[in-house]
């Protein structure tokens, strides 16, 4: 079963809507390494072609597939992990279940770039990273896998950080947050 | 802060790298090298004032090693370049 650490924190939210931190319900996670033929048949499989565009991501329906290297991706939600290790059969790849390892929070609001200014080096303006951008970095002193979503009345980002920083990078958003009216 | 440019993921900042040293260092042929070819492998780096090709790491990004040619005397780099690609 799928447990979230931080499920039993309350969201936090900043007066008229814009910032707002919330633990992200807990989903599967996979792993996947490939290369040549075996990106086409995950994909096939996936029903959306793996990113090769550094820094992206595809989407279908329930899955999200987010660009993590040139032969590396984070398959987000879905029912898919049987169906890709038989895709993977005998052939050269990987598919890892990181469902438990890494722990999702979710950023909403036009705030969020702000908030996470005060503590990753990348360009933030929300020019700069697109709807559906995915890159590993770093927030504060935690590696994170940052990853924009698809506006929704506006915009939306998930971090995703290790199960042991999961603690961590939630206080920290709170204290980094308070300077930008966020309150539990 | 110093912007280094992976060949995959672009301008990122410095924080998200790391060093590997001096680049293309060729392990000797253990059939036949010598003391002396190994303790060069092992130990004498060319130390150069000025352009020094290196090998760097995007560990907080896409985990690639790539090489780059950095000038020593002011710290900026003048190319990168992709493992797979000439020197
Ligand atoms: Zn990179």
């Amino acid at each position: 079963m799928l447990t979230h650490p931080l499920a039993h924190h309350q969201p936090a939210e900043a007066e008229g809507g814009a910032l707002r931190l919330a633990p992200l319900p807990a989903m599967t996670k996979l792993d996947l390494r490939a290369r040549d033929a075996m990106v086409e048949r995950f994909g096939d499989v996936l029903d959306t072609a793996l990113p090769t565009v550094p820094l992206t991501s595809t989407h279908n329906h329930d899955v999200s597939v987010l660009w993590l290297g040139p032969d590396q991706w984070l398959v987000l939600g879905g029912d898919v992990q049987a169906k890709l290790e038989d895709a993977l059969a005998d052939g050269f790849g990987a598919v890892t279940d990181v469902s438990q390892q890494l722990v999702g929070l979710e950023l909403r609001g036009p705030l969020g770039f702000d908030l996470l200014a005060c503590g990753c080096r990348l360009d933030l303006h929300p020019k700069a990273l697109n709807e559906g951008f995915a890159s590993r970095t770093g927030l504060a002193k935690a590696d994170i896998i940052l990853h924009r979503r698809p506006d929704d009345g506006g915009p939306v980002l998930w971090l995703f950080g290790r199960r042991s920083f999961s603690d961590y990078l939630w206080h920290w958003l709170l204290t980094a947050g308070r300077e930008f009216g966020l309150r539990r | 802060m110093l912007l280094i440019h992976c060949p995959w993921c672009g301008e990122r900042p410095e924080s998200e790298f790391r060093s590997g040293g001096e680049a293309h260092i060729r392990r000797p042929d253990p059939a036949n090298a010598g003391d002396a070819a190994w303790a060069d492998y092992l130990y004498y780096r060319t130390n150069p004032k000025g352009a020094h090709v290196e090998r760097w790491v995007h560990t907080q990004g896409c985990g690639r090693w790539f090489n780059a040619e950095r000038d020593t005397v002011s710290d900026q780099f003048q190319r990168v370049y992709r493992m797979d690609e000439p020197r």
